[in-house]
């Protein structure tokens, strides 16, 4: 079952050629969970969240400098390097300075034929709502003149239904596994989290419906490692949970954009569906370059409700500016809850192991001790 | 006439003695803390292996590297970017490349067919990919510095280094040894990685063929043969890679005294 | 005591910014004794709208400018890393961060320091930094914190009514949380009096720019980097505007009797990107072997401002930003922006400032370069953070610099 998803997450280019031949639809490259998918899902194509790779960025090195977010060093890498080939386009969100400015290089560097720039507002308010409607809306228009079809009420309801089943099973996923963390580890977890962002919803739906039957039905042993809360800026493979694994831990919940900040939130099936949308994703994503600390740190705590945390890893890209900038505010807010903390500043996408081996196997032998 | 260049480098100081278009003599020390004594002691024994030639004879005197403007004896500075490729070019007239690396920093520069320079860009800001690197780890592996670079290549199954970092990497290194892996396969994994480095600094100034490496990293073989590789073509060695920027400055200052 | 870094001016006019900017902070410290209010800003809140509501305006970002200038801003810089904030981040808000944080780790703050703040205001849509920090200075100060966006527009002036009726929205929710704030009412000809000042000041500053285009050089970034001064912190007033009247005429008396900054002009530079605060005497090193640093990408004005889009004037406000976008948009509107600067200004080679801790200018640097290369225009980059001096290590930075010189010699010769 959880191969399934593992297996279209580590072939993931390939799968997504395979459903190009099959279906004769057009794929887009997204980036960040800020992209109001839907809107893709409804015009019949495929979204998919751009994914690094543990690789030297020899081509990003000749257009980008060092010092930025290693994560988009190496999408960016992988786009020049022709692994990307299959994409027909990509949709790029208003968040961080980096993927911003990545709207302006993907339509100077790649050769696609549509790249589209989603205004997100930079604060969360109720007018900032009503203008990102607006700006969906021309999302919207965008991909009908790019698919050369329009996209019906019914048909962008739909897509709001499927998504928000994702949502809710990916919720179900996380409350069961945080009540019991040996029936789902962490890496295996953060694997069905990725997939459904490079998988045909409907296809992610039907397996993790069968995965959380099977966890339900599981025979809920005792959890004998240390648990952890992690809260990330971006991991966008499974390396570090796996790592933190060998160590003897587990990740039984996590604050993170390939995670739980991803499906957080349902939209509001009833409301008019481009207000829905900009509803959801304004004010539901608990993004620091939007989301001020007061609000941000509140989310943060509420992902360890329903289960028993022994310690924090933050883990902030290298040169990630929202993510740093929150780093003392939210360590300070860890340790108010009573939780030690161990923090990571990520050098590149590919685990510094030896380093981060030897310091998690500290902080875990120190958690031991203290459950002990 | 009679010209000589000072190459004052961080790790090692250079002089070499010019008559006209031959190389009569030259020296290579280690750099003191005190720069200006390590020049002038470079300069002595440069001179004292003609046997015959003295201080007042060297018509024009000119002086490169980071400690050039200590050198006082110098009439002028000239950067040891620009040294590089006139030195090389001299000595190679084809070359219109010169990747050079020193104790503490890596540099790709670009010249025109007389040697002019063109353009440059330098890694001096992080030790990974510099001479200081490889003797840390070749210390680490408990190997002659000599030797690290033959069996570098006596691999087919090198380690994949994940860390570009001198710091990370060292204590990469440390571990996979301890986990009992081959040193030939942690030395192709450490030259891979610093080639990798190495070939991105020469593409962005672009490579123009010929290519020729200087400094320390020419001796090593295992870099020589994976740049090549990489960038697809021969690279030319000097007999003595370390003295290309002092050969430069000399060349310089009898351009210079020429004109005076 | 701290060896002057300031660059050598060449013109007379700008040795008086010096005096209005200690003249303005003392003036704050002044209005907070007296009970105005004050904000902590970040550099693009509307000063007008500030002036309107009575509101003194503290602008973090040139405090963070004086405080590097001066060499303190490694000492603050630790201090501000001491409490957890990375080296990674920007240099101007460790800075200030040590400054409000570990005021016992940091050094004394210049000027006697900052008014104390009643609120903060930042603007979301610039830079990541920019709210991060305000953010976090919020939280830790336990200040309110008001947050102004604006859209992106990435595709240049969008003239979009929709974005124009955003921007409207969001100044006057500003006006709103000042007025609550305050318990001041808004005045808006107190807003248009000073918006007309500020176009007509442009208009001289859009002259200033073309004069620039002489040979040899009128005024170069030796003395901009300071003149810019009063566009950006006296903005709409009289003694502003009257300041640019005098630079301008100082400029056309130096073209008149072809005074340049060195005897001889051998070659002219343009500074891509933010200059090293600590040492700004490295814009004059070129001028020892007959080169000026003729122009900065910061401050050319590229067009004339566009006339009034309304009477009213939170709505002109809004419909200018809509249809006159100041700075080139994306790398390729960035690209066309530098050649033609290099053009029209006859520059001979770029330098590019690689700030590791400003991102959003950064992350254009590397191909800006590789464009300038690829035409046949000689560039220099160089890595230095632009507050945080540790960064920098001036044998490096000279070698390449005389090796750049050299290059650009033997080019002409």
């Amino acid at each position: 079952m959880l191969e399934e998803f593992e297996n279209y997450r580590v072939a993931h280019h390939q799968e997504a050629k395979d459903w190009k031949s099959k279906t004769g639809g057009k794929v887009l490259g997204t980036l960040c969970c800020n992209v109001p998918e839907e809107i893709i899902h409804a015009a019949g194509m495929l979204p998919v969240r751009l994914l690094g790779e543990h690789e030297p960025t020899t081509e990003a090195d000749l257009h980008l400098p060092t010092n930025l977010c290693p994560y988009c060093k190496s999408w960016f890498d992988q786009v020049l390097k022709g692994k990307y080939d299959y994409l027909d386009g990509m949709v790029i969100p208003n968040v961080c300075n980096i993927i911003k400015a990545s709207y302006g290089f993907s339509k100077y560097l790649f050769k696609l034929s549509y790249v589209h720039f989603v205004d997100i507002p930079q604060s969360i308010s109720p007018e900032g709502v009503e203008f990102f409607a607006k700006n969906i809306m021309d999302f919207k228009k965008s991909i009908e003149d790019f698919s050369g079809k329009p996209i019906s009420d019914k048909a962008l309801r739909h897509s709001i239904d499927v998504y928000n089943e994702n949502r809710t099973l990916l919720d179900k996923m996380y409350t069961l596994r945080k009540k019991y963390p040996s029936v789902l580890s962490g890496s295996e977890a953060q694997s069905v989290v990725i997939s459904s962002m490079l998988m045909p919803k409907e296809e992610h739906n039907r397996l993790l419906s069968r995965l959380i039957k099977d966890m339900e039905k599981s025979d809920k042993a005792l959890e004998k490692r240390v648990s952890l809360f992690v809260s990330a800026s971006i991991l966008d493979d499974t390396d570090f949970f796996k790592l933190i694994e060998e160590c003897g831990g587990n990740v039984v919940t996590d604050d993170m954009p390939m995670g739980s900040r991803y499906f957080y939130g349902l939209v509001d099936s009833k409301d008019e569906p481009l207000h829905a949308l900009a509803e959801r994703y304004l004010t539901k994503i608990a993004c620091p370059r939007k989301m001020l600390p007061a609000d941000r740190l509140a989310f943060s705590v509420s992902r360890m409700e329903g289960a028993n945390i022994n310690g924090t890893i933050i883990h902030s890209m290298r040169a990630c500016d929202p993510h740093l900038y929150e780093y003392p505010l939210l360590r300070q807010e860890m340790e108010k809850q009573g939780l030690p903390v161990l923090f990571f500043r990520g050098e590149e996408t590919a685990t510094e192991r030896e380093q981060q081996k030897s310091d998690i196997e500290a902080f875990i032998e120190m958690l031991q001790d203290q459950m002990e | 006439m009679l010209t000589a260049g000072i190459d004052v480098g961080s790790s090692t100081s250079k002089a070499v003695i010019l008559q006209d278009n031959k190389i009569l003599s030259y020296s290579i020390i280690p750099t003191s803390a005190e720069s200006a004594d390590s020049a002038q002691r470079a300069f002595d024994k440069a001179l004292d292996k003609t046997q015959f030639i003295s201080p007042d004879d060297i018509h024009w005197i000119i002086a490169t590297g980071y400690g050039r403007v200590v050198v006082t004896f110098a009439k002028e500075t000239v950067t040891e970017l620009s040294c590089h490729v006139k030195g090389a070019n001299w000595l190679f007239p084809s070359v219109r490349t010169v990747l050079d690396m020193g104790g503490q920093d890596c540099k790709a520069i670009k010249c025109d067919g007389q040697g002019r320079l063109l353009n440059f860009t330098m890694n001096d800001k992080c030790a990974a990919g510099t001479g200081r690197f490889f003797e840390l780890i070749a210390k680490v592996m408990d190997l002659p510095l000599s030797d690290i670079g033959e069996l570098s290549l006596e691999t087919d199954d090198e380690v994949r280094m994940s860390s570009t970092c001198a710091v990370f990497g060292k204590s990469e290194v440390a571990s996979l040894m301890r986990q009992g892996r081959n040193k030939s396969d942690i030395l192709g994994g450490v030259h891979t990685a610093v080639s990798d480095r190495i070939v991105t600094l020469l593409r962005r100034v672009g490579i123009t063929p010929d290519l020729a490496i200087t400094g320390g990293i020419a001796r090593n073989i295992g870099i020589v043969k994976r740049v090549e590789k990489r960038v697809g073509c021969r690279a030319l060695i000097p007999e003595e890679p370390q003295i290309i920027g002092a050969l430069g400055a000399a060349l310089f200052a009898r351009d210079r005294a020429s004109r005076n | 005591m701290v060896q002057s870094t300031s660059a050598k001016k060449s013109l007379q006019t700008t040795l008086e910014v010096p005096v209005l900017r200690r003249k303005y902070y003392a003036q704050t410290l002044d209005d907070s004794q007296k009970g105005k209010k004050v904000a902590w800003c970040s550099n693009n809140i509307p000063s007008e709208i500030l002036d309107a509501m009575d509101v003194t305006g503290v602008f973090l970002e040139n405090y963070a400018t004086v405080i590097a200038s001066k060499r303190l801003g490694s000492g603050f810089c630790a201090a501000g890393e001491k409490v957890g904030f990375s080296q990674d981040v920007c240099g101007y808000a460790r800075m200030l961060m040590g400054y409000v944080l570990a005021k016992n780790d940091a050094p004394e703050a210049p000027y006697g320091g900052l008014a104390k703040p009643d609120f903060l205001l930042v603007s979301a849509n610039s830079c990541d930094s920019r709210l991060g920090w305000f953010s976090a200075m919020s939280s830790v100060l336990n200040t309110p914190l008001y947050v102004y966006d604006s859209p992106s527009q990435p595709d240049g002036a969008s003239n979009s009514l929709v974005v124009a009726e955003h921007i409207e929205t969001e100044l006057r929710n500003l006006i709103s949380f000042l007025e609550k704030q305050t318990g001041n009412k808004f005045n808006p000809d107190k807003v248009r009096r000073r918006m007309d000042i500020s176009r007509q000041t442009s208009e001289i500053m859009y002259e200033i720019s073309q004069l620039r285009k002489a040979v040899p050089s009128p005024m170069g970034s030796a003395d901009m980097f300071t003149a810019v001064w009063p566009s950006m912190y006296l903005s709409g007033t009289k003694e502003c505007e009257d300041f640019y009247k005098r630079l301008r005429a100082e400029m056309e008396e130096r073209i008149a009797r072809k005074i340049g900054i060195v005897p001889e002009e051998r070659f002219r530079i343009m500074w891509s990107g933010i200059p090293f605060w600590y040492d700004m005497q490295l814009i004059n090193y070129v001028e020892n072997f007959g080169g000026v640093v003729a122009l900065e990408s910061f401050y050319r004005v590229r067009e004339r401002r566009i006339p009034s889009q309304h009477d009213d004037p939170i709505k002109d406000m809004a419909l200018t930003a809509v249809r006159q976008h100041g700075y080139p948009s994306g790398i390729s509107g960035s690209i066309e922006d530098l050649l033609e600067a290099v053009e029209e200004y006859k520059i001979n080679g770029v330098i590019l400032s690689y700030n590791p801790s400003c991102r959003m200018l950064l992350i254009s640097q590397t191909e800006l370069q590789k464009a300038l290369e690829d035409r046949g225009i000689p560039t220099l980059g160089l890595e230095c953070d632009m507050a945080d001096e540790r960064t920098y290590s001036e044998g490096q930075v000279k070698t390449r610099m005389d090796a750049f010189v050299e290059r650009l010699l033997a080019k002409n010769s």
